[in-house]
């Protein structure tokens, strides 16, 4: 080192040297000083603050691509038991009709009896009816048109919608108790599609009410909020829904119905989403269901 | 005569079996759900069951294991939608599990199978 002054300075984090940092007086040529030394040692103490930090940065970088690995698995797992769930579903809703259209072709085949054949033809026909409408209901699951938006007055289309129902006449005995709010704007909707989520919902309320029970339609407009909006409920005394169930009810292909096919209110929720609402639905077992749907009231120019 | 229940949420698939198994000389009734099952069981025991899984309200595997808590001589055939309730253990408790066919010949032979094997004792 010749005349030369060399000073180390160790680089210490918690008590544990990390390295050290090694200084000579080699180009100015001038004696080391205390002062020197002490800020050395300050230099050493942040720059060991600093080769830490840049390790645990590395770590903390390293465990948030383990995280986002593991995140993405368990999303791909959740993916593979969605799909495993539909093919059962789905399978269970065609495996019954085909079943049953082959097993009456085979019947009369063998035995042509005249009556025979007119009854099976019947349900035949009807089974068929139901893989299609099972076909037409996945098609439009899988490729949700969008809502074409006009003013629509809201209680006008709850009316007809009910009229529908109650011209099938399925809900005979059914007590229905309509209570349209006067205050509710003209707004933009998909008639057609809002009329497929109300007849959806109204038809759910009259398959789980008895004869005797009621069915009350609450429309009402909410104008005093941030974001003004109509809330549209609908209450069934109907059997209700067990809690299991409950939380499937927005899952396709889950159904409690025979001739359901479990995307009724899938669509639905696709439908009422799309026109930037939202749909919950609560039940208690053998007392009835409250589905309510909300959806805000934008003018027109927000929503293109 | 011997006494077939059926218990299938699918009406016309009933009628189906009905039908047929009345063909082949049995006395067949139907029931729609599982409760309604349990209930005849009691009062009018048949001489075999033929229960589906999948129904509304108790489901098959379910009313499996009341019936054979009250009454576990009584031949019971699993006949279901698909095949992936072989993995639930209840359901080896049944005496056969028969996937839905429009084909009828494995259900025939199947019911005939367990009546002659209870038969001889």
């Amino acid at each position: 080192m010749g005349t030369h002054h060399f000073v180390a300075v160790p680089l210490i984090v918690r008590e544990k040297t990390i390295g050290i940092i090694l200084a000579d007086n080699l180009y100015s040529g001038a004696p080391i000083t205390e002062d020197s030394v002490d800020l050395l040692t300050t230099f050493a103490g942040s720059a060991a603050l600093a080769l830490e930090n840049a390790g645990l940065y590395h770590e903390v970088q390293e465990k948030v691509t383990q995280l986002e690995h593991t995140q993405e698995e368990l999303v791909q797992a959740e993916r593979l038991a969605v799909i495993g769930q539909m093919s059962a579903r789905i399978a269970h809703e065609i495996r019954n009709p085909l079943a049953t259209i082959g097993g009456f072709a085979r019947s009369i085949q063998r035995n042509p009896d005249p009556d025979r054949v007119q009854s099976a033809a019947a349900i035949i026909r009807d089974e068929v009816i139901r893989l299609e409408n099972l076909l037409r209901d996945t098609l439009s699951f899988t490729r949700p048109p969008k809502p074409v938006l006009a003013p629509a007055h809201l209680n006008t289309l709850i009316q007809e919608v009910k009229t529908m129902v109650e011209e099938d006449g399925a809900s005979d005995g059914i007590d229905w108790n309509i209570h349209p709010s006067p205050d509710i704007p003209e707004f933009q909707l998909d008639i057609a599609q809002m009329k497929e989520v109300c007849l959806n919902i109204f038809q759910n309320a009259v398959q789980a009410t008895s004869s005797g029970g009621s069915i009350e339609v609450l429309a009402e407009y909410l104008g005093d909020q941030e974001e003004p909006s109509v809330q549209i409920e609908i209450r069934d005394t109907g059997e209700g829904i067990r809690e299991k169930d409950l939380e499937q009810l927005f899952t396709p292909f889950f159904t409690t119905k025979t001739y359901g096919t479990g995307l009724g209110l899938v669509i639905s929720k696709q439908i009422v989403e799309d026109h930037g609402g939202k749909i919950v639905a609560e039940s208690r077992e053998s007392e009835g269901t409250t589905i309510r749907i909300t959806l805000p009231i934008r003018s027109k120019a927000e929503r293109s | 005569m011997t006494r077939i229940l059926i218990a299938d949420d699918d009406k016309n698939l009933a009628l189906l079996y009905e039908q047929e198994l009345t063909d082949e000389g049995y006395e067949v009734s139907v029931v729609n759900d599982a409760r309604s099952a349990i209930d005849l069981l009691e009062s009018d025991p048949p001489d075999l069951l033929d229960l589906d899984i999948q129904m509304p309200g108790m489901d098959g595997i379910e009313a499996l294991s009341h019936i054979l808590g009250k009454n576990n001589q009584l031949p019971v055939i699993l006949n279901t939608a698909y095949s992936n309730y072989k993995d639930n253990f209840m359901t080896w408790s049944a005496d056969a599990y028969v996937v839905k066919s429009s084909d009828l010949t494995e259900l025939k032979s199947t019911i005939a199978d367990i009546l002659q094997r209870r038969a001889q004792g």
